[in-house]
């Protein structure tokens, strides 16, 4: 058993079958591997999981109710609500897309997806995960809502369906969904600047708001724009707000706009390092630009050596595939290896650290839209790479081991150290 | 991974934008729209200015990457300004030579950083363009900034570099302790 590298600790939760709680399981078999003192224990409610999720500074490993070492596909079904179907879906997804993007080594990876995800679902997957770590998944809900129909919906009455699908999140996480939904344009906010927010604290009136605008059925799509900089002709507004056919500007000069441009852009810039931004003429511009746009400085930020070089819609099925252009990009990370029974209790994070397994094309076909054919697609992906690793890196039989982590240069020299390689850098730019 | 950052600041058309050019490892993603204030227009003579910020980098190979940032030079963006400069190293302020509002500016904006407690430096810009004002005049006018202040040309990729490394210098050594890296 090799040793577990205290920069990279993991938590296990157990999802359970109440709605709102998530209960932390230690002791259990894959977590035996670790020494207690590196678990981030996380006792309590929803929200506070979420926050752990959101700020991504820990591993997670999430398991049904019945343990550890169940099939793949027991492993993501539950029996609970659709609520709580779609609250796992949400897990698996904040985990499993990063883990696919940053850890397949292969020149082209290749995903379609058919299936229409109702809001409701949409709204769960964004309110539990960053959505910015997942261009592929970003990319596929975006022409789905791309070909729906716009539909409007008030600042408020967004706030209080996401409050009412999310049970127990707290607003701020509400909050911030709704402007990275805005931001990444996905949903028209339409602003009744006077009703709605008319404080110059924004949150704070929303949160009112929550608590006393009556639920009602949500609409099946919502769609898209955020505008900054504007093009019209008097000059006066910095940042629009389009709706539909109907625009709300926002003027920075004055108090009240400018703290709802300033929540949005703090939203999108400070908690993802991304900025969408459209410009007004707006509307004209091919949504596909705007995607690329975003796509591009993701992958700049984020330094996923990543392309995508094909999108089409065969009339069935959607095909996104991207190239891989770094073949070496994990050349430093970890191997984690499995086997037998154990391979599911460390699936994830087998896939979080697993080292250089190589895949040729792959192409999953979701023939319905149900969660539980998405889910299997992409553990289908999971177990293909996970079988490949084995047979390209140890053979059938696998023993059990955590290999300890390379350490790579920039985890091991000073910021200061770092900082002077890179101007030797430039000195020779 | 160790990820450092920069910010570029400066009035509207100080030349942020070029300077990233120069220096990025890639084309810089650059969120430029036409200006709608009519100042701003006549500024960029109907060119396209920052509304939102340019981005670019440059990488090392034991992932070490420096980001870029140039920030909207519009001061009713200035909350963009204070969220870029979390978990920044410095700032590099650009100062338009040619542009008497950019002039006059320039200590308020240096201020700002300095309250921010971020080492900056000032870069004087567009001294080449007839437009310029003299040099001394130029450096009269900045004589109540304290800091570093280097004339240089941004579409000199060895001038913009030397500017880069005099702010990361100044880093090093004003930094006590490990620096800070952009969360």
């Amino acid at each position: 058993m090799g040793n577990f590298n205290t920069n990279n600790f993991s938590i296990l939760i157990k999802l359970q079958d109440s709605k709102e709680s998530i209960n932390i399981l230690l002791g259990q078999k894959a977590v035996m591997h670790l020494s207690e003192g590196l678990i981030k224990k996380i006792d309590g409610n929803m929200s506070d999981t979420l926050h752990a999720i959101l700020s991504r500074d820990t591993d997670i490993i999430v398991v049904s109710e019945a343990g550890t070492t169940q099939a793949p596909a027991n492993l993501v079904e539950t029996k609970d609500t659709e609520n709580t179907l779609s609250f796992t879906m949400a897990h698996y997804l904040s985990l499993l897309t990063p883990a696919i993007l940053s850890n397949i080594n292969t020149d082209n990876l290749s995903l379609s997806f058919k299936d229409k995800l109702n809001y409701r679902e949409y709204a769960y997957y964004l309110m539990h995960t960053d959505v910015m770590v997942s261009p592929i998944l970003y990319q596929w809900l975006e022409n789905k809502f791309k070909e729906a129909p716009a539909i409007s919906i008030s600042f408020s009455e967004l706030v209080t369906q996401l409050y009412h699908l999310s049970h127990s999140a707290d607003k701020d996480i509400l909050l911030k969904t709704i402007l990275i939904l805005a931001g990444l344009g996905f949903i028209n906010i339409n602003f009744n600047m006077q009703k709605n927010i008319a404080a110059p604290s924004p949150s704070v009136q929303i949160a009112e708001k929550t608590e006393s605008t009556n639920v009602s059925s949500l609409p099946d799509k919502l769609s898209v724009a955020l505008n900054i900089g504007d093009n019209f002709a008097n000059g006066i507004y910095d940042m629009v707000l389009h709706c539909d056919n109907e625009y709300y500007n926002l003027n920075l000069t004055n108090i009240q706009d400018r703290a709802i441009a300033e929540i949005i852009l703090k939203n999108i810039l400070s908690s993802t390092n991304f900025i969408s931004i459209q410009n007004t003429q707006t509307a004209k511009l091919d949504a596909q630009s705007a995607l690329g746009i975003r796509l591009k400085l993701y992958a700049q930020i984020k330094k996923l050596p990543l392309e995508l070089f094909e999108n089409r819609f065969d009339g069935e099925n959607y095909y996104y595939t991207f190239s891989i252009k770094d073949q070496n990009y994990l050349s430093n990370l970890p191997i984690y290896r499995t086997s037998g029974m154990d391979i599911i209790d460390i699936t994830l994070l087998s896939l979080l650290r697993i080292k250089n397994y190589s895949l040729g094309d792959i192409s999953i076909k979701i023939s319905s839209h149900t969660l539980s054919e998405i889910r299997r697609a992409i553990f289908g992906l999971i177990l293909l790479g996970l079988i490949t690793a084995k047979r390209e890196k140890a053979g059938p039989n696998i023993e059990v081991a955590f290999a300890e982590q390379q350490p790579t240069a920039a985890g091991t020299e000073s910021n200061k150290s770092l900082l002077q390689k890179l101007m030797d850098k430039i000195k020779v730019k | 991974m160790v990820n450092f950052k920069i910010l570029l600041a400066g009035k509207v058309n100080a030349g942020k934008t070029t300077f990233i050019k120069q220096i990025s490892d890639f084309e810089p993603v650059t969120v430029d729209e036409m200006p709608t204030d009519i100042n701003e227009l006549k500024l960029k003579e109907g060119k396209a200015t920052t509304v939102g910020l340019d981005y670019g980098a440059i990488n090392v190979d034991e992932g070490i990457t420096l980001h870029l940032f140039g920030t909207p030079g519009q001061e009713r963006f200035d909350f963009v300004w204070e969220v870029l400069s979390k978990g920044a190293l410095g700032v590099i302020l650009l100062v338009d030579s040619t542009n008497e509002d950019s002039l006059n500016d320039a200590d308020k904006l240096v201020e700002y950083y300095t309250n921010l407690k971020l080492p900056i430096i000032v870069g004087i810009t567009k001294l080449e363009s007839p437009n310029a004002k003299p040099l001394e005049y130029v450096l009269q006018k900045l004589s109540s900034i304290k800091n570093i202040i280097m004339p240089f040309n941004t579409f000199n990729k060895e001038e913009v570099k030397i500017l880069l490394l005099t702010l990361l210098n100044l880093v090093m050594e004003s930094t006590e302790g490990d620096i800070q890296t952009m969360q």
